[in-house]
Formats: C-alpha cells, structure tokens, sequence
C-alpha cells in the first residue's frame, strides 16, 4: 500500500514538472512580450523587462521560474499590476472550491441514490425516468443548464438570486449547473454496476438469511457496487473545474474560473501558467485521492499492492 | 423489490410445454454461429434507440453539408435591416443580432462541430491503434517506458492544453482539433493495448507466427481487426465529448471566434438576447443537444451490440 501510494505520489510530482515545462516553453513560444506597445518609451520598456527578468536567456528564465515553483511562488501578474499570482489563486479559488465541494457531494449523494432506485425497479417506470434523466444530463451542456435555469427559474420566477454568491440559496443553480453531468454519470455508473451486484450468490445469501431488502441493497450490494464511482470521482473533479470556468461567467461568481478566462484573453502569461498548474495540481490530487480510495475499498487492490 | 432477479425472467408456464420439433440433421439442431460483426449488427438493428439515434445523425451530417440548398441566405451576410426576425419566411430559424441568417449559420456551426468531433475521433483511433498495439504486443520494457508516458500525459486537464496552445497557435479549429487528440488518443491506447494483451496468447496467432509472419504483419493483419469493436465503440462515444469540447471552449470565446458560426459562438452570442428572442439560443442549443443526444445512445447502442453478454431479443 504505501509502495503503491509512493509510486502514484512520484508519478504526480512527474507530471507536474512536465506540465510546468510544457507551460513555460508554449509560453516562450508566443510571439512578443507583454510590453510590447507602440506607445511605450523604449527605455520604459527594457525596465519594465528588466523588473519581470524577461532580458534573461530563456534557460536562465527557467531556471528562476523552476526555482520560484518549488518555493511555492507562482509570479507576478503583468496585468493587475501590485499582485501575486498566489494572491489572486487565494482570493478567488475559496469561491471556486466552496461551490465545487458542494457540487461534488450533491453529485455523489444524489447520483448514488439515482443509480440505486433505478437498479432496484428495473425496467419499470422510475427507472426508465432515471436512464432518461440521466442520458439528458449527459446530453445537455452545461452553459445551456446555467442560462436557461438562470433566467426561468431565477429572472422570470424570481424563486433564486440571478447571480452572485451571497447566501445560501445563490449556491442552488450553480451546484445544479455544475452538477448535473456528474450526477447523470454516477447514475448510469452505479445502476449498471448495482446491477451486476444484486444478481451475485452473496446477495442471494443475504436474501435467504432474511435480511430486509434496504438492508440488503446498502450493506452489500451499495458497498460492492461504489467501485465504479470512486473510480470517477478523478475525473469528476475535472469535470466540475472546467464546469466552473463557465458557470462562473454565467452566475458572475468571482471564482478563480472566472480569472482563468480572462487570463487568456488578457495573455497575463503568469497567470495562465500560474492558474494551468494550480488546477493540475488540484485535478492531480483528486485523482491521487481516488486511487487511494480505490485500494481502500477494493480489497483485491490491497492485496496485490501488498505482495508486489 | 425484494427480489429482483426473480422477477426479470419469469419461469414458463408447465401447462403450456411444447415440445421442440424434432430437427432432421445434427448441423441444424446447432444454434447458427455468426461472426462478432455480424452478431453486433444484427443487435444494433434490433436497438430501435439506437437506430433512430443514427438516423437522425445521417441527416444531421446531409443536411449539415446540404443547407445552402434550402436557404438563400450566407451564413456570415449581415442585413442590420433584418434583425431578430422570428423563424418564418425565407429565414427558417429566424436571424440574430445582425441579422444573419440563423439557419444558415446552424448548419455551418453543425459542419465545424461535426468536423471537429469526427476528425479528433479518427486521430485518436490511428494514434491509439499505432501506440496502444504496440504496447499490448510488445509488451515488456517497451510497454513499461509508453505507460509511464502516457500516465503522466493523461494527467494533464485536456482544457489547459487547448487553451495554451490556443495561445500559441491561435485559435481555431486546427488548435482544437490538436489539443483534443493531444490527450485524446491515450484512453484508445489503453483500450487497444488491454485488447491485444488478451487476444496475443490466442492459437490463430500461433498459428501466423510459426508459418513466419513478422511482429507488425501479425499485429496489424490478425490483432488489429480483432479489437475494432471496442475501438468503434470508443470512438462513437468520442465523438459527443469532442463537440461538447469544441461547443465549450467556443462558448468560452477560446475556440472558433465570431464571425465563424459554431454552436458555442451562437450561444454565447445569444446571452443577452435570448430572454427577448429565444430563437437565438434555441436552434443552436437544440441542434447541439440533439447532436450530443444522438452520438451518446448511438455509442450505447453500439456498445451492448458488442457486448457478448447481451443477446438479441
């Protein structure tokens, strides 16, 4: 287990460095620099150079970069002049990971139980409704979730805040934009997989020892039919990053998706490379996570990273 | 509910026991055998979900490259005379901000996304079946060194590539393309790979080594065709996420800019206008949804007509 996890551990700090190069050189590879502008004075703009260390040779430049990276230090934003990158990233990405966290519960919780109902009535009515609902979450993009729930539900019915992040129930349609894709995943996942489960000789036991039903679809056929959906949540968490980077435009939260965007358009190279490795970081990490969580359910997994 | 299994397959009825027919030779008592192909089409076609799903797909590509037939409109010409009609007349979805004709840029929007979708998908096949059987084939030291590669590759969000190359190389539909099959392709290699892993150990390519066929002639003559079922199936279901990828990133204003129509440049030019023109966003968003819907049960289709456990009803 700990071989296991040492080996995905090192796989992640690889992946970073390569990712980081990558991000550099792409960078390096753009045309022009930030200041370029007719307008600047061309002494203005060889300080201005001089400040952000861009008259270096490029190996020089990534040296330094490299060398900040491992402390943590992520750079200088060109164009919100007076920030850090690590300050922007720590000022909006507590919005970002709020609403992300509760679209990750919402959808576990709400895939699950989905997955389940449908796999205990199957083929009857409720679960045709949830293989319909779910094949429509999977179909439906989210910016047109995010738009259309926007305007019924919180402009015309006036039922929700139309944007913003202030109380509680200005989280409801971001978490349902974000969520819906996730939950019809973990649906669809869970029901084929409880499926398989509830038709085993161990359930059949379960039956004729008399356990009641619920207690037989939760303690053994829930608990062998998760393994699929831990092994998504590694990419569900990219889902609802990228998720977020348009669900934050719609519902004008001031999340670090927002930023991301207009990084891009702004070409605030520091903060696109900054804002690239944080979220893979993050995604990494769920992922790490996941696996973890897949040899810790899975028994089979322990055994097997134990012995090798 | 309680019991779930039982209730499926419901036993015969003993008064009603018909005896079979007795058959004239062993050859036709035998069940018919037929090839995997034949097997998967013949319970595709009995799929009426997943038929449907690809007609209405087979329309979509025909009339995506057919449409300046119905409408005599371009889809870039502005007409600020025209603008926000309804869907009627000679505009059949109505016109936009600018009066362009919606039908038309529709159905351009459709060709991109299409395009896009099924170009990345066919990259990602040829790579995955280049890289992933020789990992499957080889194995050993080779197999090792690619999946570390492909580890540490697959671990980069496909988004950040697109939008850094976006940065670089500009952006369009080629970046798009590229950024998708950048980290498209890995998931084919592994399918590809686990395929050639089972199928290697098999007799009949034994039998191909021992009559002296080299390494790449047994891999692409005899395992290749062997695994195109699975990869078929990978691809179809491609196809969606990557118009949902090009339609995202051009809703994001990091893919196919305005003036080019793209499902995503029409809905995120429809934002503002939508709630008092709805048409705007619906053609768009509609086709899309179809379109995503469509690709999704057809590829579900295609995956239980080439799942062995499945049989045809």
């Amino acid at each position: 287990m700990i071989r296991f996890i040492g080996r995905r551990f090192l796989n992640i700090l690889l992946s970073l460095f390569v990712l980081a190069t990558l991000t550099f050189f792409l960078m390096q590879a753009v045309p022009g620099d930030p200041f370029l502008d007719e307008k600047t004075p061309k002494a203005a703009r060889e300080a201005m150079l001089a400040v952000y260390g861009l008259d270096q040779p490029v190996w020089k430049q990534y040296g330094i970069y490299l060398g900040n990276l491992i402390q943590g230090n992520l750079g200088i934003s060109y164009k919100t002049p007076g920030q850090t990158v690590n300050q922007i990233i720590s000022q909006s990405f507590i919005y970002s990971a709020k609403l992300g966290g509760i679209a990750v519960v919402v959808s576990v919780i709400v895939g699950v139980a989905l997955g389940m109902i449908s796999a205990m009535y199957n083929r009857k009515l409720i679960d045709k409704l949830a293989v319909v609902i779910s094949i429509l979450g999977i179909s439906i993009p989210n910016f047109v979730v995010a738009s259309v729930t926007q305007y019924y539900i919180a402009a015309e019915w006036r039922l929700l805040p139309v944007s913003g992040l202030n109380g509680p129930l200005s989280y409801v349609l971001p978490t349902l934009a974000l969520s819906a894709l996730p939950i019809a995943f973990i649906a669809r996942l869970t029901r084929s997989s409880m499926l398989e489960v509830l038709t085993a000789d161990y359930i059949r036991t379960a039956k004729a020892k008399g356990l009641s039903p619920i207690r037989i679809t939760l303690r053994h056929g829930l608990r062998n039919a998760i393994l699929p959906v831990v092994t998504y949540l590694g990419p569900m968490s990219a889902n609802i990053i990228t998720g977020s980077v348009v669900v934050e435009k719609i519902y004008n939260v001031p999340g670090l998706g927002q930023f991301f965007t207009n990084s891009v358009t702004n070409r605030d190279y520091p903060l696109i490379m900054g804002i690239t490795l944080f979220y893979a970081i993050i995604l990494m990490f769920a992922r790490f996570l996941a696996d973890v969580g897949y040899a810790m359910v899975d028994p089979r997994m322990k055994k097997s990273t134990k012995g090798g | 509910m309680d019991n779930v299994n039982e209730k499926r397959r419901p036993l015969p009825d003993p008064s009603k026991f018909v005896p079979l027919k007795k058959r004239d030779s062993a050859q036709q008592q035998m069940a018919p055998s037929y090839t995997t192909w034949k097997l998967a089409m013949m319970k595709l076609t009995a799929n009426k979900f997943a038929m449907g799903a690809g007609v209405v797909l087979a329309l979509m590509i025909i009339v995506a490259w057919s449409y300046p037939l119905f409408t005599p409109h371009n889809f870039r010409d502005q007409s600020l005379l025209n603008t926000f009609l309804p869907p009627g007349g000679s505009y059949i979805f109505g016109t936009d901000d600018l009066g362009r004709d919606l039908f038309a840029r529709s159905w351009k929007g459709a060709q991109i996304s299409l395009t896009v979708g099924i170009l990345a998908a066919i990259a990602d096949v040829i790579l995955g079946i280049i890289i992933g059987g020789i990992m499957g084939y080889f194995g050993g030291k080779v197999d090792e060194v690619l999946n570390k590669i492909t580890e540490v590759l697959y671990s980069i969000p496909y988004l950040l590539v697109v939008i850094l190359l976006g940065v670089v190389l500009g952006q369009g539909m080629f970046t798009l393309i590229l950024a998708l099959v950048a980290t498209g392709w890995i998931n084919m290699a592994w399918i590809v790979r686990g395929q050639i892993m089972q199928l290697k150990n098999q007799e009949y390519v034994l039998a191909a080594r021992s009559m002296g066929s080299g390494g790449f002639r047994i891999l692409f003559k005899h395992l290749i065709p062997n695994t195109m079922g699975p990869i078929i199936v990978t691809m179809t279901l491609t196809v969606p996420s990557a118009i949902f990828a090009e339609a995202f990133l051009s809703f994001l204003g990091l893919g196919v800019q305005s003036p080019a129509a793209s499902w995503g440049v029409m809905i995120n030019d429809s934002l503002s206008t939508w709630q008092l023109y709805p048409w705007t966003m619906l053609f768009p968003a509609g086709l899309l949804c179809i379109a995503m819907l469509a690709f999704n049960i057809f590829g579900d289709g295609l995956r239980d007509a080439f799942d062995p456990k499945t049989r045809v009803e």
